[in-house]
C-alpha cells in the first residue's frame, strides 16, 4: 500500500486512512497521516463524511474482514451504491483475530472455530458480486504473499475515479491457520504461493484467482442507451 | 421584515444556517424529517453546503463525525429510536473531541411507541446516553423562536466544547408554528478558536485513550486526569451557556418546566413563580441558589420523572414530581394538577 | 375580549380539506400584517378522511401560547365537532355549505375567518403569504369568501 502510494504522490498533505477496529484496523496509527481508528464497522460512512467536505482528499479505508463485511456490511453496501471516490482496501484474514478467532463473515464453509466448533455451515460473504453489481465497479483480489502485484493491484485501485474495492488475502497464522495444523508462517506463505493464481483482468474471480474486475462508467453510458 | 413564520422544524435548521451550519447528514424518521427535507433543499441550491442521505443513523452520525474532522459545521437529526443506534458514536464524537450537533425531535417511546405524538422521554439518555463516564450537553428550547435561537448557541457550544451537543425538541414543537423575529431571536456571531480540520496538520484520532496519538490504554492514572481536565474545561465554557428563565411571583412554590411544557404551565397557572432550563445540561450553575429561594418544589414533565430524579440528587432534598407520560396534553388535566400543588 | 388578550379560533376538518393549507395561510398573512401568531396542527395521520385540527391564536405583542380552552369561534368543516369544556364565543357550522367534490373552493372559508377576525384585507399580503401554486385563483377565493362574510355581517 505504501509503495502505491509513494508512486502515486499520496502523502499526508493529500491523504486521509481511516479504520475501524480490529488488528488491521490498527495500522491507521501507525501510519503517519491524518488517520482515526473509529468504532466497530463504522469506517465507511466516516470516510464518506470526509471526502464530502474535502473532495480533493484521497481517502482510504484500511480495515479488516469482520470490520466491513460483517458489523459494517448495510455501509458496505450502500457506499458501493453512492460511488464516491474512496477506496476501500480490505485486510482478509478470515477471522476475528484480535478477539481470539471466532467465525469471519468471510470464513468458507466448514471452517472451525472457537465459535464454529463443529465447521461454519454458512457461505462466506459474496463480496466480489456485491461491488460488482454496482455500474461503475472496481473490485480486485491481491495477497500479502505477492507484494509486488499487490502494490500494483492497489495502485490501480487508488487511480480509480470511483469507489474501489481491494481484497487483500492476508494470514493469521495464530488464530486462523494454526487451527487448520499449519505449525509456521513460512508454510503457511507456501501453502498460499501454492494455491493463489494472479490471473490479471478478467469478467469474474473465482476462489483462488488474483486479480482486477471493473466496469467503467463509459461503458455504462452504452448500456444505458441500448 | 424580520418576521418569519417557521414549524419547530424548519427553525432549527434556519437558526443552524445563521450560525454556519454547511454539512448535514442523516436518515429520516418521524417526527424531524422535515430538518433533513429543509436541508436537503439548501444543499440544492447552495454548493457549498453538503447533504448525504445515509442507509441509517449510525452512518448518519459516523458520517458526520468524518465531516466535523473535516473542518465542516454539521449537524444530524432523528427521534428516540435514531438516538439509541447513535449512542455509540456519541461516545467516539466525545473522545476524539468532535464538534456535531445532534437534533432529537422526541416522539412517544420506548421503540417504535406512538412516533407522531410528543413525549419528553429521552432526557435520561441524552443525559448519559453513551457507555462509560463523559459530561454531556443538552439543550432544550420552549418555543419555535427558541429553537431558532438556541440552535445557534448550540453550534457555537459544540465549536467551543469540541463535543457533541445534543439539541432537544419533540412531536409538539416541531409541527408548531410560529411568528419568529429573526432580528431578536439571533445570536451574536462568536469568534471561536476551532482545532485545526484535517489536512492542516497530520493528526491520528483513536476511540482509544491516548496521548497524542499513541495509545494509552493501560494507564488508570493518565485516565482520571484526561477525565478530570475534560470536566473542569467544559465547566469553564458552560459559564456563558446558563440558559434559564426565571419568572419570580410571591410564592413559596417554584415550578419547573422545561420544552413545551413550561409554555403550558404558564397558560394554566400565570401566578406561578416559574423556572424554565433551557440548557438542562451540565445542570445550571444558579440553579441551586434559585431553588434555595423557595420552599417547595414541584417538576413538571411529560415523562415519568427523569429530569425531576437528576434535580433531587442536585438539590440532596425531594421535589414534587407532576409526571404526564407522553401523548397530548390537555390543559385541563395540567391545570387541576398544578393547582393541588400551589 | 380584552385588547391584551390573543385571539383564538380552531378549524375542524378532514384530511384533505385544506384544513392545514388555510391554516399557514392564515399564520402568514398574520405574520405579515406584522402580528405575532402560532398554529398548533394536529392530526390522526395526515391522509383523506384523517381527523385534522388547526388551532390559530395571535397577538400584537408577543407570540401567544400555542393551546387554550377560550376560543373567538370555532370552524367545522365537517361533522359536528364536540367542544364541551371549551369556552367558545362562536361556531360556525359549515359542512352543509361546502362541495365535497370541489374541496379547493374550501379557501373561500379562509376569506371568512379573516374577515370574522376583523384583520385588514390586504391584497399584497395575502398573495405573499400563498403558495405560488394557483396563487391567483387562491386569491379570488379568499376574497370571495371575505366579501360575502362581510356582507352577511353588515346586512345581519
Amino acid at each position: 500500500m505504501i509503495s502505491a502510494f509513494d508512486q502515486l504522490g499520496f502523502d499526508e498533505s493529500n491523504t486521509a486512512i481511516l479504520s475501524g477496529i480490529g488488528c488491521t484496523a490498527r495500522s491507521s496509527g501507525y501510519l503517519k497521516f491524518d488517520s482515526i481508528n473509529a468504532i466497530h464497522g463504522r469506517s465507511l460512512p466516516i470516510a464518506e463524511g470526509l471526502k464530502k467536505v474535502q473532495p480533493d482528499k484521497n481517502v482510504v479505508v484500511f480495515s479488516g474482514d469482520g470490520d466491513l463485511t460483517g458489523i459494517g456490511g448495510n455501509h458496505l453496501l450502500h457506499s458501493a451504491r453512492r460511488n464516491s471516490n474512496i477506496t476501500v482496501i480490505m485486510n482478509n484474514n478470515l477471522t476475528f483475530g484480535l478477539t481470539g478467532g471466532q467465525l469471519s463473515p468471510m470464513a468458507p464453509r466448514g471452517t472451525v472455530s472457537p465459535t464454529s466448533p463443529k465447521g461454519s455451515s454458512i457461505e462466506p460473504v459474496n463480496i466480489q458480486g456485491l461491488v460488482a453489481s454496482y455500474n461503475p465497479h472496481f473490485f480486485s483480489r491481491g495477497s500479502v504473499v505477492y507484494p509486488d502485484k499487490l502494490s500494483q493491484t492497489i495502485k490501480q485501485a487508488l487511480e480509480w475515479p470511483h469507489f474501489s474495492f481491494v481484497e487483500v488475502v492476508s494470514v493469521c497464522p495464530t488464530n486462523y491457520y494454526r487451527r487448520l495444523g499449519f505449525k509456521s508462517v513460512a508454510e503457511v506463505y507456501q501453502y498460499l504461493q501454492k494455491n493463489l493464481k494472479f490471473v490479471g483482468e478478467t469478467e469474474k474471480l473465482e476462489p483462488g484467482q488474483l486479480g482486477i474486475v471493473k466496469k467503467e462508467l463509459k461503458q455504462k453510458e452504452e448500456d444505458d442507451k441500448k | 421584515m424580520s418576521k418569519k413564520v417557521y414549524s419547530g422544524n424548519k427553525a432549527i435548521l434556519k437558526g443552524a444556517l445563521e450560525a454556519g451550519l454547511n454539512f448535514y447528514s442523516g436518515y429520516p424518521i418521524t417526527p424531524s424529517s422535515e430538518i433533513m427535507e429543509e436541508a436537503a433543499v439548501v444543499a440544492g441550491e447552495d454548493k457549498n453546503f453538503k447533504f448525504i442521505q445515509f442507509e441509517d443513523e449510525i452512518a448518519s452520525i459516523t458520517g458526520l463525525i468524518g465531516a466535523s474532522l473535516g473542518g465542516a459545521r454539521g449537524m444530524t437529526a432523528t427521534s428516540g429510536p435514531g438516538l439509541s443506534l447513535m449512542s455509540e458514536a456519541l461516545g467516539l464524537a466525545y473522545m476524539v473531541r468532535t464538534p456535531l450537533v445532534l437534533v432529537d425531535v422526541q416522539r412517544v417511546g420506548p421503540s417504535t411507541g406512538m412516533p407522531t405524538l410528543p413525549a419528553q422521554g429521552d432526557i435520561l439518555q441524552s443525559y448519559h446516553g453513551c457507555h462509560g463516564d463523559y459530561s454531556s450537553i443538552v439543550l432544550y428550547p420552549s418555543s419555535v423562536a427558541g429553537c431558532y435561537q438556541y440552535i445557534q448557541e448550540a453550534i457555537y457550544l459544540s465549536l467551543e466544547a469540541k463535543q457533541p451537543v445534543i439539541f432537544l425538541s419533540d412531536a409538539y414543537l416541531g409541527h408548531l408554528r410560529e411568528t419568529v423575529d429573526l432580528e431578536k431571536n439571533k445570536v451574536r456571531s462568536k469568534e471561536i478558536e476551532t482545532r485545526p480540520a484535517w489536512g492542516n496538520k497530520t493528526r491520528h484520532v483513536s476511540g482509544l485513550l491516548n496521548l497524542k496519538g499513541t495509545p494509552k490504554t493501560k494507564d488508570t492514572q493518565y485516565y482520571r486526569q484526561h477525565h478530570q481536565k475534560r470536566k473542569t474545561e467544559l465547566q469553564k465554557i458552560m459559564a456563558n451557556y446558563q440558559f434559564y428563565e426565571h419568572q419570580q411571583q410571591d410564592t413559596q412554590t417554584l415550578v419547573i418546566a422545561y420544552g413545551i411544557m413550561s409554555q403550558l404551565v404558564k397558560k394554566v397557572c400565570p401566578q406561578a413563580s416559574t423556572l424554565t432550563p433551557i440548557t438542562l445540561f451540565p445542570i445550571l450553575q444558579q440553579l441551586k441558589e434559585i431553588c434555595e429561594d423557595y420552599q417547595k418544589i414541584v417538576v413538571v414533565e411529560a415523562n415519568d420523572g427523569q429530569y425531576a430524579q437528576i434535580l433531587e440528587s442536585h438539590l440532596g432534598h425531594q421535589v414534587t414530581k407532576l409526571n404526564f407520560l407522553g401523548g397530548k396534553v390537555g390543559l385541563k388535566e395540567l391545570q387541576t394538577s398544578l393547582e393541588k400543588e400551589l | 375580549m380584552t385588547k391584551n388578550k390573543a385571539k383564538r379560533i380552531k378549524i375542524f376538518g378532514e384530511g384533505g380539506q385544506g384544513v392545514q393549507f388555510m391554516a399557514d395561510t392564515l399564520i402568514r398573512y398574520l405574520a405579515k400584517l406584522g402580528f405575532y401568531a402560532t398554529f398548533l396542527p394536529e392530526y390522526d395521520a395526515a391522509v383523506r378522511g384523517g381527523q385534522i385540527t388547526a388551532e390559530v391564536a395571535f397577538n400584537q405583542k408577543q407570540t401567544p401560547c400555542p393551546q387554550d380552552t377560550e376560543f373567538n369561534a370555532i370552524f367545522c368543516l365537517s361533522g359536528n365537532e364536540k367542544t364541551d369544556g371549551l369556552v367558545v364565543d362562536k361556531k360556525f357550522q359549515l359542512s352543509d355549505l361546502l362541495d365535497k367534490d370541489e374541496t379547493y373552493k374550501n379557501t373561500r372559508v379562509l376569506g371568512q375567518i379573516i374577515s370574522f377576525l376583523e384583520l385588514p384585507f390586504n391584497k399584497e399580503a395575502i398573495l405573499a403569504a400563498l403558495p405560488d401554486k394557483r396563487k391567483d385563483s387562491n386569491y379570488q377565493l379568499v376574497k370571495e369568501g371575505y366579501q360575502a362574510y362581510g356582507s352577511q355581517r353588515t346586512s345581519g
